[in-house]
């Protein structure tokens, strides 16, 4: 099968199980590069290309839906499945990883398609193929340009995100932080001053440079490995990919028709899409970051498999249409950095969310609650876009493509601020094959991000927003930064191999806050398990009024149903007996009675037990209600007494 | 018959024209309802005028329009608040000084020493691992993942030839890209090595500065305004120690400094009513003393500058930064201790390294002492490729340059 390599025609295509191709290496002149290493005969998959070929001539889509019997057409197995679409995904995944020059096994991966030239639009005839226009890719932006834009994000990066703390990433890890709240606060202060900055994007990123230039200056004596990283300052970071899934933007119902049919012939090319309308659309995402902290060897992946496989946001159709906004569209080339460099690995990534704000309170006018979690979730949005981008330009440096899956996680660390709010994260690249959904080609791997935040830098002021051109509110919140510094000064800081959580410190607070939570889980137990019993039954129960001087006070009590040894579960049981016991004992000594009448099935199971069991079963019985200021009267009832069985 | 060849689509003649002319004679010959103002308008108060009555454009209300309307405005430089009735004399480094060194050196009234004294250069890292310097450079020539458009390529042989445009690292990034890792390295050796603390030394990137000098003999009616944006401000917490012992300052009395005559040392300078009075420095309101600055400069394609050139260019604004630190202090607090500041510039590979000692703030001829200017100029750090082609390999790394970069950060 031939696959031209002009534009246009190129097949989208699949996995070939994956193998590292790309090593680094040192040549003659001393530098460090990245070589590739020849692929392995892939017999596996040539096999497996065998198995699912379809016949030559099938097309991916199936023919059109018959208008009477003489064009019906009885496919046979392999087009009934997605076998066409399969097949050439994995024999484009031959071709691939037959590909040793990395730059050109991207370059053939990669969507892009060039722009017809003024020759070729000039010399077209008719009998030329059509002039189809170029592929292009959704381009998402630099800060989330809607304000729901996160289930979206999440589903065409296919990633997991959970809200958590990330204290459990960075176990054991005491690093001293006094001399970087040294630096800060002057950093700080100096930005704030500044007035070099024409806008507060600038400022943004140069106070988020300064800060990570502050935390490796106060960690590189402690840890000198932070020399041997590569730091560059608003860098940029471009990366593309497929996402599947997409088929059903070519749904289509008649009126007054239950049947909804996928309209491909005759209908217009979803933008993004193949020209085949395989429904898997390109997407590019060109970032900018305010620094970025580089490293030869990437981090050990940080989530376990078990963690990252269980939970997925689920494709809702009807809501995807309606999140699927206009995009800028980008047909410039879609490139990765392919450069074969030592550095690979993005440890850390520093994002500005600058003009987030503004476009909450100003554009989107939220206020409060809403505008608090619109901004988590657009933070939570970029932060998904930004890590992915990264990764998949790490996966790419090294050689994997959609079609090479990587072999082993890629990991990366995100900061991400508005200037005041920061956001921390830690994202995990697992697959990057996404681009096809078939049912032939199961697929459970996903990505995942894990986002803690915001924590604010400086406390709020009035208005409930920075003012940073009125130089007094700077300084009076700086006091009290520096007084939240000072809190902290004893408290080691538990932080990241790398730097990302040089920059937590402010949380500390919180922290001291949350020392309070045993103390306050064992208050709510004692409330819950004893206190209420008696609060409830002693404003809400009393013998009636206008009884005699002295009355007989009887309880009646029946079908405590205690459970036996065979039905439930024993922390169904002890919730229960505890329960009763509590209640019974409770409501017996506010209210004093004489006799308590017990009108039979005590036990649950006491139609199964024979005379050990039932001893054991009224001992508990005994343990639970008894007492000896109450006199008990105890009627059996026909569970516990062999149920209606006993007479059989 | 007339053999006609080609045949027209469809016809088109007078009578085509006849039918549009009458169309647009009965359109423009259809009344239109008289315009009435909407009650919706009415509503809101304003006031309407209307523009067919005769004498509107002369009516006050138009009149003001033009008056007020900032589209009507002609700009006026005096109401810039940094505007001054007296212009300066101003550099910013877009000319060239056209006596080099020699002219820079007027200005700054000081006297030149090619080569640093032995005692600064035993501060030099020792051992610099040339694989990181290589590093650091391909980082900026070549890692860099920037695309920007690059400017137009200038052949001046074949000036004829428009070349394709290409897009990559601007030359000013990949030099500014190279000075923050060289920084980078040194400060952390340094630190490694305890030879610096953490907090001693603190970083502002494309941070502006502005001096303004009144003196004589040539900066006593228009003060020289000497203002830049270096990548990278360094600021030290403690006050540096000077370079030339008070021996030393006093000996410059005896010496003189470089003739440029029959050129005029202010040929060069330009003229601007709008300038900083005051100083202005990076962290004006910590106590912080200038170090060091640090900028790349990428030479015009048509006109490259001469090293020397590139070197007065250097000198002036370290002079610059001197000038800011030392006015600072003032003039009392230089008999003492002197101000050194430092200056790196990056010009197509090459180092300009230079150091100047303030010894007095008066640049007249009264005051007999001088100040001193420590100068390597155009020191190769590696071989540079033309901005259009990518660099792969570091080509003639001169390592020394490095060694000397070292002993003038950590003096």
């Amino acid at each position: 099968m031939n696959f031209p390599m002009h534009r246009g025609i190129r097949p989208a295509a699949r996995l070939i199980p994956s193998v590292r191709f790309s090593s680094t290496a040192v040549t003659e002149t001393g530098v460090a590069v990245s070589v590739v290493e020849p692929p392995p005969p892939p017999t596996t998959t040539l096999h497996d290309a065998a198995k699912i070929k379809p016949a030559f001539n099938r097309k991916v889509h199936r023919i059109h839906t018959s208008k009477h019997m003489l064009q019906d057409e009885f496919l046979n197995a392999g087009d009934l499945t997605d076998s066409a679409r399969l097949y050439d995904y994995k024999r484009t995944g031959e071709i691939a990883a037959s590909l040793t020059n990395i730059v050109e096994r991207i370059a053939f991966v990669s969507p892009y398609e060039r722009p017809w030239t003024a020759a070729e639009r000039t010399w077209r005839r008719d009998w030329h193929p059509a002039l189809v226009a170029p592929r292009k890719a959704w381009a998402l932006p630099a800060v989330p340009a809607h304000f729901d834009v996160l289930n979206f994000y999440k589903y065409i990066t296919k990633t997991h995100v959970e809200q958590g703390k990330l204290d459990e990433l960075y176990k054991d890890l005491h690093l001293p932080t006094r001399t970087f709240k040294e630096l800060t606060r002057a950093s700080l202060r100096a930005n704030l001053e500044s007035t070099a900055f024409d806008s507060e994007a600038d400022r943004t990123s140069a106070l988020l440079a300064t800060l990570l230039d502050d935390a490796v200056l106060s960690l590189v004596k402690a840890r000198p490995q932070l020399a041997e990283q590569r730091i560059s300052y608003k860098s940029k970071s471009e990366a593309f990919w497929v996402r599947g899934g997409f088929s059903f933007l070519y749904d289509h119902q008649e009126f007054n028709e239950v049947e909804v049919t996928q309209k491909i012939w005759n209908n217009q090319k979803y933008t993004g899409d193949d020209r085949r309308k395989l429904g898997e659309l390109a997407f590019v995402h060109r970032d900018e970051l305010a620094a970025s902290v580089r490293s030869v060897k990437g981090l050990e992946p940080m989530m376990r498999e078990s963690e990252s496989t269980d939970v997925f946001w689920k494709l809702d159709e009807g809501k995807l249409k309606d999140e699927l906004y206009s995009p800028r569209v980008a047909n410039r080339e879609m490139c990765s950095r392919v450069e074969a460099e030592s550095h690979q690995h993005t440890v850390l990534a520093v994002k500005s969310l600058a003009g987030l704000p503004e476009r909450i309170t100003e554009h989107w006018r939220m206020r409060g609650e809403e505008a608090k979690e619109t901004a988590l979730e657009c933070a939570t949005a970029q932060a998904v876009a930004t890590a992915f981008a990264n990764l998949t330009a790490t996966a790419h440096t090294q050689g994997f493509t959609q079609y090479n899956d990587v072999d082993a996680p890629l990991t990366t660390q995100l900061v991400l601020s508005d200037g005041r709010n920061f956001y921390f994260a830690v994202a995990q690249l697992n697959t990057l094959a996404i681009n096809v959904e078939l049912k032939d080609f199961p697929n459970p791997r996903h990505n995942s991000l894990r986002i803690e935040g915001p924590f604010p830098l400086y406390d709020e002021v009035n208005d409930g927003r920075f003012v940073y051109e009125r130089k007094e509110f700077g300084l009076a919140l700086l006091e009290y930064y520096s007084e939240l510094g000072r809190d902290v000064d004893e408290a080691p800081m538990r932080d990241a191999s790398s730097t990302v959580s040089m920059m937590k410190w402010p949380l500390q607070s919180l922290r001291n806050l949350l020392l309070t939570f045993p103390i306050l889980l064992v208050a709510i137990v004692f409330w819950n398990e004893y206190l209420v019993y008696y609060v409830k039954i002693g404003l809400t129960c009393r013998w009636p009024e206008g009884a005699e001087e002295d009355p007989f006070r009887v309880f009646m009590v029946s079908d405590t149903h205690l459970l036996g040894r065979f039905r439930g579960h024993w922390v169904d049981k002890l919730k229960r007996e505890w329960q009763m016991h509590r209640s019974y004992q409770t409501a017996r000594q506010l209210l004093q009675p004489e006799v308590a009448f017990f009108l039979g099935d005590l036990f649950d199971e006491g139609q199964w037990s024979n005379n050990f069991l039932l001893a054991e079963y009224a001992d508990r019985f005994e343990d639970l209600f008894s007492c000896e200021s109450t006199k008990m009267v105890v009627l059996p009832g026909n569970h516990d007494l062999g149920f209606h069985y006993a007479s059989a | 018959m007339v053999f006609r060849k080609y045949k027209p689509v469809s016809q088109w003649g007078k009578q085509d024209t006849r039918i549009f002319k009458a169309i647009l004679n009965a359109r423009n010959a259809r009344k239109m309802p008289v315009f009435r103002v909407p009650d919706a308008v009415k509503a809101l108060g304003v006031k309407v005028h209307d523009p067919t009555l005769p004498g509107f454009f002369d009516s006050e209300f138009v009149q003001r329009t033009e008056k007020d309307h900032r589209d009507f405005s002609q700009s006026d430089v005096t109401a810039h608040p940094l505007y001054s009735d007296t212009p300066c004399r101003l550099f910013e480094g877009s000319e060239p000084m056209s006596d080099g060194v020699d002219q820079a050196c007027v200005i700054s009234k000081a006297v030149l020493r090619t080569e640093f004294p032995d005692e600064i250069m035993k501060n030099a890292l020792e051992e610099i691992d040339e694989e990181k310097v290589r590093d650091a450079i391909l980082h900026g020539e070549r890692y860099d993942p920037t695309l920007e458009k690059l400017p137009r390529r200038f052949d001046p042989v074949l000036f004829w030839v428009k070349h394709p445009r290409v897009h990559g690292t601007p030359v000013v990034k990949r030099g500014n890209i190279i000075l923050d890792n060289l920084f980078r390295h040194i400060i952390f050796s340094a630190i490694g090595k305890e030879k610096l603390k953490p907090t001693q030394i603190k970083f502002n990137r494309d941070e502006p500065f502005s001096t303004t000098v009144h003196s004589a003999p040539y900066f006593l009616q228009s003060p020289l305004v000497i203002r830049g944006q270096p990548h990278l401000t360094a600021l030290s917490v403690t006050h540096t120690t000077p370079w030339a012992s008070k021996e030393d300052v006093e000996l410059t009395r005896d010496e003189s400094i470089a003739s440029i005559a029959p050129l005029s040392p202010l040929i060069d300078f330009g003229s601007d009513h709008i300038y900083n009075k005051e100083s202005v420095v990076a962290r004006p309101s910590e106590n912080l003393s200038l170090h060091s600055i640090a900028w790349t400069r990428e030479q015009s394609q048509k006109y490259p500058w001469t090293s020397e050139q590139n070197a007065a260019n250097a000198v002036l604004y370290t002079f610059g930064a001197a000038m800011s630190e030392a006015m600072k202090r003032g003039e009392k607090s230089l008999a003492e201790s002197p101000v050194v500041s430092r200056g790196i510039q990056l010009v197509n590979g090459r180092l300009d390294l230079v150091a100047v000692q303030v010894n007095t703030l008066d640049l007249s001829q009264k005051e007999e002492k001088k100040n001193i200017v420590w100068l390597h100029k155009g020191v190769r750090l590696y071989m540079t490729k033309p901005y259009f082609e990518q660099m792969t390999e570091v080509e003639e790394l001169n390592m020394d340059a490095v060694t000397k970069l070292s002993a003038l950060l950590l003096s």
